[in-house]
């Protein structure tokens, strides 16, 4: 429920390869890391849409090299 | 409209009278709060206040003589102990304090002071109002005792304070005398009773004006805790206590700020968090330390909190708001009898909760403290903070029917937290405060207890397996044809061969375009054993949706029939295989060795999101394995298991549905079209033996009901369902008539694979809530109920649903930003199972935890409105709805902008379903703020070309509901009345078969309408009940037009029902129809009859006594009754006609029970015996103004008669009555409904009033105050002293003379008393 609307977003990925988003003023959840530098939700969402293009997280990547 | 509050709003209040044994100078006006208290002890309810006591132990380091001593001496210098209270005529009452009537100290042994304290007696006609003991120290007990007990009207805590302050000091004058040896006389500083100066009237409007705009502004939230389901305000208080830990008291002692603001300001922020809106109200305590008279008040604390910033932050805005109450300070009194005149008002206006900060003052070392006084028990919940003995202790007085004793107990608990994170961690944001504490979150998001290893393989190997050591069991059923778990596998296994050489492997996707049955479950399996993602698509799903699944999720083959080829898209890129062509032909039938790892997509489900194009959803083997697994162990599913799964293979729940039983190596009936009536689903279920279904909700309702008609259903072990809110009456049916031992209430979005969550129970569960519970999550899964700053919500606080765990989805196909957006870090896993990047679904649904641990659903986040600062789930409305007889739809919805935003209902429903009865209904049963302000009944929601809702074309509820002309009039008669009747409404569309008051007719409208009636027609006798029981023009005019119809006096409010009759006796100039929502409320059982007023009748006789008034309802009663028990309800001066009535009755009828709502005695306006008082010249002013406009008015002839039966003291009453009058004598008479009628007949009612003498009766009587005539001080008729059967007085707070009728909380009251009456 938070709201987009307000304040700072981060990108984060996790060890698998799969992107979120997380508010900058919270402390990021153990196993996630922030990556660039925070900016409005949107512009965070919209970053993702060409950066995360593989959807396959990393083992299965992995996997089927 | 009644005479009571009339006169008593006119009266001034005037000190100094003569007064039969009181010497005037001597009595003391009472300040509104004790007034108020004097009117409750007068009606026999003392509570919400209650005898005031002190206790005291007294160290052996004095003796017992100097205690008496110095208790001797604080009670010669109190005024309390000398105070007397004083009734005059008219029920006013004052206070005196003559030496003369001092009390006397009392020394007993201590063993009796508990005793003596809890039996203590006061007496408010002149007696003794104080008690007060001394207990010497004896062998059982090492210490000394005093206590004092005093009567609320003249204490609060602040006096107890005083008192032991005052003790306190006389005993330390004597450890001085023995310390210094010196002489120690001279009086104690002697508090003096204040006489209260009231403010100026202009004092009083000014700050009147300041309160009104913020008390009435609907962005500041009057906070209240979550209630109880169905819960109402009864009387019933509990009490809850929690002793603030050393370290945070300690913290808050050398704080900067006083108590006060630190738990006020602590309260607000849980209050916020509670309610997630920042601008909010609840009542602050006010005590005036060494104030001799009592002085306990409440104001309302309006906050604007910002809780992004630190609790620092709550406390400045805090002691802010709280300077500028005390600055505008009014008696709580006037600022509620000012609110309370609006319709509509909150209950508890200046505030639900109420907090109290008491000041404890320190004693001399040696004197204890026994007990802490507790302030007036107002409101939904007071919560109150002392000190004692060093430590802190918060307590809670609250209404047991509106909350969770754990809700309480939590509330204070969540106050200390943030007080003592406001201590230790300054800086955090007050919003990042944990309400909830890590064991608990962890116990509240918890699974269902399963501690069983799930085997890694995926899905269909899991299948496979069964064809190899089971291979003749059924698998599956359908349309006749049964196959085996060999010959499922062998042709899967044919079909995946195939799909390999066409290359499908690992993350290709698979259409399967093929209606459900068996070839649609062998391709899919077939899909995952070559590795493949499969995508089910429905064939019979509009064209535009399946080319879009069939376009976005870059599928590679489509699995169909040759007859659905036409129904792809031209061009499609991907290989296209026909089952009618047997793909499979030749291909190997053994199992394809293909490595299935778990992170693989198993399949693409489309959501069918309401907005915009449906989302491909994708899922992993590893998760949807695991998944299934923990939900056969949920489900108590073995080999034996045959399922019918009901569900579509478009949505992820009917998949579960098959391939758990095949996992199981049990079989799955699929039935072989997408309607089966209930006969033919129940004679599958025989046929095939089935034990479990997976029907969605509303289909199994229509089972149920088939069930319930012909009194069978098979043999079943399981239901599960979901989809949609179940309510408990559904619930219920389903219990009652499917007769299966276990149901499961399924819930889940597609993004957290299939059925996440669960409720399982025994059938027959009851659940307090809108709809059935979530449950609890399933396998390796948690769910949570999270604010908007992910901070867990405390059981009863509404949040967003968040799941997490091993259970997610990947993601949605070629949408990263909008699956990172939905898909969020979890912060809670890594604390609660040690795992690190974890993820957590944004639901988008609302839910909150309730007692059990279970979740309950309230509806969408994006469905969720905001009216008058309370955040509204239409959800819930509507559930409420639907629950009514005959409605099959229902949408409630936020319509219009600004101050005109309100809710609407619309119900499809028969016509025979009226807006009024529907209204009743939700008033009965929701909260006021979430009542519909109106509900339009229609045959069918309209829809747009797409048969979904079309919002746009839903009507708004009209000034009437009227699109076209009405029915036109036939005949003069009804042509006449229709006339009449659309001047008077404003509404020229009206027609002859338009309801009266549908048509927006109100009380006093029907008045005047009648008043022209009868010009119009001077020869038929025509009366409100006429209207009433004929309310259309048509029906109207044929009662008129037959010459005998009309001229009733009592109104029959509902006719049937085998309960004993309740005749309800009007107050003064009401319409009979304030007994209506009473009506609603009593019960289909319950018939009632309301009487009509005799002062709306044509002609007015002079002098009549209450007995000839009484005559033609004693008439019609002893015709309807004869003789049989009926209970009688009086309300304002229909009490004295009920009382009439028994009295004549009481021979030939049994009275079960006499309800008094709100009756009043004559106030000291017209009371024999009250004698007025005049300003010089002042008497004869205002009789020549009598007489200018007696010269004047068309009612000459009417007043002089009346004036004409006054005695000497009653016209000199009059004409005070007149002086204190605000505005001019009116003109308008004489027509009913005018304002000189009016007041005509209010005075011809005192007259009458003055003559009637109450007798005696021997008749149960009940009797219901509003908390506004208390709080008036209005001389409210003690019952008890009429009846030895009558009960003390039921206090309906937050409303008043007038609105009591309409009251939910007095009409609950009134159904249990009944019951109780008549009850064997």
């Amino acid at each position: 429920m938070t709201s987009p609307d307000v304040g700072l977003w981060l990108c984060v990925v996790n060890t698998e390869g799969r992107w979120s988003v997380w508010p900058a003023d919270l402390p990021v959840p153990q196993g996630w890391t922030a990556k660039g530098a925070a900016a409005r939700h949107e512009d965070c969402l919209a970053d993702l849409e060409t950066r995360w293009s593989d959807p396959r997280p990393i083992a299965l990547k992995e996997a089927m090299a | 409209m009644t005479t009571e509050t009339d006169l008593e709003a006119r009266r001034v209040p005037s000190a100094g009278q003569a007064h039969q044994t009181r010497n005037a100078a001597e009595l003391i006006p009472l300040t509104p709060g004790e007034k108020q208290i004097c009117a409750h002890d007068q009606v026999g309810q003392l509570a919400p206040y209650s005898i005031q006591l002190l206790h005291l132990e007294i160290g052996s380091a004095w003796q017992f003589g100097q205690l008496r001593q110095a208790a001797e001496r604080v009670l010669a210098d109190h005024p309390v102990f000398a105070a007397r209270l004083h009734r005059r005529a008219g029920g006013e009452i004052f206070r005196s304090q003559d030496d003369g009537d001092r009390i006397a100290l009392v020394v007993c042994p201590v063993d009796e002071v508990e005793h003596r304290l809890k039996r203590a007696k006061f007496d408010m006609t002149g007696g003794a109002l104080a008690m007060m003991l001394v207990a010497p120290a004896d062998a059982a007990h090492q210490t000394h005792r005093f206590a004092v007990a005093l009567h609320p009207s003249i204490a609060d805590p602040g006096v107890l304070n005083t008192i032991a302050v005052a003790l306190g000091a006389a005993l330390q004058g004597f450890a001085a005398l023995q310390d210094t040896a010196a002489s120690q006389d001279g009086p104690l500083a002697s508090p003096l009773l204040p006489v209260p100066i009231p403010l100026s009237s202009e004092d009083q409007r000014g700050r009147l004006e300041y309160w009104r705009p913020l008390l009435s502004d609907e962005t500041v939230l009057n906070a209240r805790l979550p209630h109880r389901y169905n819960g109402t305000e009864d009387p019933e208080r509990g009490t809850a206590c929690r002793i603030v830990d050393t370290a945070t008291t300690a913290g808050l002692d050398q704080h900067e700020q006083p108590l006060e603001v630190l738990i006020a300001a602590a309260l607000g922020v849980v209050l916020a968090r509670y309610t997630g809106q920042n601008r909010l109200r609840f009542a602050i305590g006010e005590q005036h330390i060494g104030s001799p008279r009592r002085s306990e008040d409440i104001l309302p604390l309006c906050l604007t909190l910002q809780l992004g910033d630190p609790f620092g932050a709550a406390l400045a805005e805090t002691g802010r708001a709280l300077a500028e109450a005390r600055a505008q300070a009014l008696p709580s009194e006037v600022l509620v009898q000012d609110m309370l005149r609006r319709d509509g008002a909150d209950r508890h206006v200046l505030g639900a909760i109420t907090l109290h900060v008491l000041e404890t003052p320190a004693l001399p070392d040696g004197v204890r403290r026994l007990d802490i006084a507790q302030p007036a028990a107002r409101g939904e919940c007071l919560l109150s903070a002392s000190r004692a003995d060093g430590k802190l202790e918060l307590r809670a007085n609250y209404a047991r029917g509106l909350f969770e004793p754990n809700l309480i107990d939590r509330l204070l608990m969540h106050v200390t937290r943030v007080l003592a994170s406001g201590l230790d961690t300054p800086d955090l944001a007050a919003d990042r405060i944990a309400l909830v504490a890590p064991d608990e979150l962890d116990l509240l998001s918890a699974p269902y207890e399963d501690q069983t290893a799930n085997d890694p393989r995926a899905v269909h190997e899991i299948i496979a397996d069964h064809a190899r050591q089971s291979p003749d069991k059924t698998a599956l059923i359908c349309a006749g044809r049964i196959w085996s778990h060999d010959k499922l596998n062998r042709a899967s296994n044919r079909l995946a061969h195939s799909l390999i050489a066409q290359g499908v492997g690992a993350e290709v996707p698979v259409a399967i375009m093929v209606e459900r049955g068996i070839e649609a479950v062998m391709a899919i399996l077939a899909t995952l054993k070559a590795g493949g993602a499969y995508i089910p698509v429905e064939p019979d799903h509009p064209e535009s949706r399946n080319h879009h699944i069939l376009s976005d999720g870059g599928v590679q083959v489509v699995i169909t029939r040759r007859s659905y080829l036409d129904r792809l898209p031209d061009g499609i890129d991907a290989s296209v295989l026909c089952l009618d062509d047997d793909p499979g032909a030749g291909s190997p039938e053994t199992d394809p060795l293909v490595t299935i790892h778990p992170d693989q997509m198993a399949y693409i489900m489309y959501t069918s999101g309401s907005t915009g194009k449906p989302k491909g959803v994708a899922v992993e083997h590893g998760p949807l394995s695991n998944h299934l697994q923990d939900t056969a162990r949920v489900y108590e599913m073995s080999s034996e298991s045959c399922e019918l799964p009901f569900l579509p293979f478009s949505s992820d729940g009917g998949h579960e549905r098959w391939m758990n039983p095949l996992m199981m190596g049990g079989s799955a009936v699929i039935p072989d079209g997408p309607l089966w009536t209930p006969e033919q689903t129940f004679e599958a279920m025989r046929k095939y033996g089935c034990n479990n279904a997976s029907i969605p909700t509303t289909y199994l309702q229509q089972l149920a009901e088939w069930a319930e008609q012909t009194g069978e259903a098979p043999d079943m072990r399981l239901y599960s369902f979901g989809g949609e809110g179940l309510a408990q009456t559904t619930f219920d049916l389903l219990s009652r008539e499917l007769r299966a031992p276990l149901l499961i209430n399924g819930y889940g979005p597609t993004e957290t694979i299939m059925t996440p969550m669960v409720w399982k129970v025994r059938a027959g569960t009851r659940f307090d809530g809108a709809y059935a519970p979530l449950g609890r999550a399933v396998g390796n899964r948690r769910a949570y109920v999270l604010d908007s700053r992910m901070m867990p919500c405390p059981i009863g606080v509404v949040g967003e649903i968040h799941l997490g765990g091993e259970g997610v989805a990947r993601g949605y196909v070629n949408r990263p930003g909008t699956t990172a957006e939905r898909f969020i870090p979890d912060p809670f896993a890594p604390a609660l199972d040690g795992r690190e990047g974890a993820r957590l679904y944004r639901s988008g649904d609302l839910g909150r935890w309730r007692e059990d641990g279970t979740i309950e659903f309230l509806g969408r986040v994006d469905l969720q409105v905001k009216l008058n600062g309370y955040r509204i789930e239409p959800g819930e409305i509507e559930a409420a709805l639907l629950e009514h007889p005959g409605v099959s739809e229902a949408l409630v919805l936020l319509r219009g902008e600004g101050e005109d935003k309100r809710l609407i209902g619309y119900a499809v429903a028969p016509e025979t379903v009226r807006e009024e009865d529907l209204l009743r209904a939700l008033e009965a049963r929701l909260p006021k703020h979430m009542v519909p302000s109106a509900i339009v009944v229609m045959d069918r929601m309209p829809t747009n070309p797409n048969a979904k809702l079309d919002r746009a074309a839903l009507p708004m509820p009209g000034a009437r509901r009227r699109t076209s002309a009405g029915v036109a009039p036939e005949g003069e008669t009804e042509a006449g009345i229709l006339n009449i009747w659309r001047r008077e409404i404003g509404n020229p569309e009206m027609g002859v078969t338009d309801d009266f008051f549908d048509m927006g007719g109100k009380s006093l409208t029907a008045l005047k309408v009648l008043a022209l009636m009868r010009r119009r027609w001077p020869d038929t006798p025509l009366t409100i009940a006429d209207l009433f029981d004929a309310p259309t023009a048509r029906a109207l005019a044929r009662r008129i037009d037959s010459g005998s119809a009309t001229g009733r006096q009592a109104i029959a409010l509902r006719g049937t029902g085998s309960r004993p009759m309740l005749y309800c006796f009007p107050g003064l100039l009401v319409s009979t129809r304030e007994y209506m929502r009473l009506t609603a409320h009593l019960g289909e059982d319950q018939p009632v009859t309301g009487f009509l007023c005799h002062s709306l009748n044509e002609e007015k006789h002079l002098n009549v006594s209450v007995s000839d008034v009484v005559a033609p309802y004693v008439e019609h009663i002893r015709r309807e009754s004869a003789g049989r028990p009926c209970a009688f309800l009086g309300w304002s001066w229909g009490g004295l006609l009920a009382w009439e009535a028994a009295r004549q009755l009481q021979a030939e009828t049994e009275i079960g029970m006499i309800g008094m709502v709100d009756v009043c005695d004559l106030g000291r306006d017209f009371a024999p015996g009250a004698e007025p008082e005049f300003a010089a010249g002042e008497r004869q002013a205002l009789e020549a103004e009598l007489h200018a406009w007696l010269a004047k008015t068309r009612m000459r002839p009417q007043w002089d008669s009346l004036i004409g039966a006054m005695d000497r003291l009653c016209y000199d009453q009059f004409l005070r009555f007149i002086g204190n009058e605000a505005d001019p004598l009116p003109f308008d008479g004489p027509e009913v409904s005018s304002r000189e009628h009016t007041f005509w007949v209010l005075i011809d009612n005192a007259l009458v009033f003055r003559r009637y003498q109450l007798e005696t009766l021997q008749v149960p009587v009940t009797s219901y105050s509003a908390g506004d005539s208390l709080s008036r001080g209005l001389n409210l008729v003690d019952w008890r002293r009429y009846s030895s059967q009558a009960r003390p007085s039921a206090v309906v707070p937050g409303t008043n003379h007038l609105h009591i009728i309409g009251d939910r909380l007095f009409h609950e009251q009134f159904r249990q008393d009944l019951e109780r009456a008549f009850a064997l």
